[in-house]
């Protein structure tokens, strides 16, 4: 791979901290999520529509159910 | 990756998902889906890293080319959408995504405009270009120096032609897409003395302007403005053509 950036390569990676993300299609809505034991947390909304940033229920942070989860 | 898509069970899911909403974000989120209403214009946001062949730690913030480029095919064929908004704060990244990214913008047929936010750095460049209209904040920098090798480098000529040639692209693809030239491209790519840990130079707001690398000074309100200009004069040559 061929980079170009100002990040200087010998930067260390720290460990992993976060949990495996993934993508969802929330009522249409694709977002990337964070996965729990049984509930999916919102990392960030991937839509081009800006609109979708205002839907309160996608905010960053807020938490998906499985159980309850709607396509 | 694993990716839930809506369709896969035909319309059944469209019809739950119609009826179950509203009830559902109460109980499950605790708030009222606002009515989402459709704009014409949508908007891309290219930030911390590009992310190429190789996936990086999770602890970086990265813009994945598999999720960039599948968009920018459904705004070029979706009919509601008439123009696409950029917004870059970007460190670079994997040259050939970058360059991917920035052809994909350059050959959409729909207007674009781009805006460069704290930082459209290395392959930032290439993608801030593409856009058929660009501007940039007056805080904002872009570090503008050549490409480098990571990892384990063999060094033969053939590998430093292979890194030359890779440059010659980037060059080209700029020098195409903004009012600089090639001269001037190259002098701010190997400039000595600028740059404390390398050859490049920090180009600020006002500079790239100055040197043609991008169109305008501007924020939000002059990008949004700017792009309804051009969908605007898009639409009226198409009215003439019919």
């Amino acid at each position: 791979m061929i980079s170009w950036t100002i990040l200087p390569p010998e930067e260390p990676s720290p460990e992993a901290l976060r949990q495996e993300t993934k993508v969802l299609c929330c009522c249409g809505v694709p977002l990337l999520v964070e996965a729990e034991a049984d509930t999916y947390k919102i990392i960030r909304i991937l839509s081009t529509n800006p609109n979708d940033y205002l839907i309160a229920a996608f905010q960053p942070g807020k938490i998906i159910d499985r159980q309850n989860y709607t396509f | 990756m694993e990716i839930f898509n809506s369709e896969q069970d035909g319309g059944e899911t469209t019809k739950r998902r119609k009826k179950a909403l509203p009830t559902e974000n109460i109980k499950e989120f605790g708030s009222v889906d606002i009515p989402t209403t459709k704009s014409n214009i949508h908007v891309m946001t290219i930030i911390g890293q590009i992310e190429g062949h190789t996936i990086l730690a999770p602890n970086n913030k990265t813009t994945k080319y598999e999720h960039v480029i599948p968009q920018l095919v459904a705004i070029e064929q979706s009919p509601d959408i008439d123009g696409l908004i950029l917004l870059l704060n970007t460190v670079g990244g994997d040259v050939e995504a970058g360059l991917a990214i920035a052809e994909m913008i350059a050959s959409l047929s729909k207007p674009s405009v781009s805006v460069v936010l704290g930082g459209g750095h290395s392959i930032g460049v290439p993608v801030a270009v593409s856009a058929t209209y660009s501007y940039i904040v007056e805080s904002a920098t872009m570090t503008i120096h050549p490409i480098r090798l990571t990892g384990m480098v063999i060094g033969a000529q053939s590998s430093f032609d292979y890194l030359e040639k890779m440059q010659e692209r980037v060059n080209k693809f700029v020098t195409d897409h903004s009012r600089i030239n090639e001269k001037k491209w190259k002098e701010l790519l190997f400039k000595t003395g600028e740059l404390s840990r390398d050859i490049g130079t920090s180009v600020g707001g006002k500079d790239a302007v100055h040197y043609g690398l991008i169109d305008e000074i501007g924020g939000i309100s002059q990008a949004i403005c700017k792009l309804n200009e051009l969908i605007k004069a898009q639409q009226s040559s198409r009215g003439l053509k019919q």
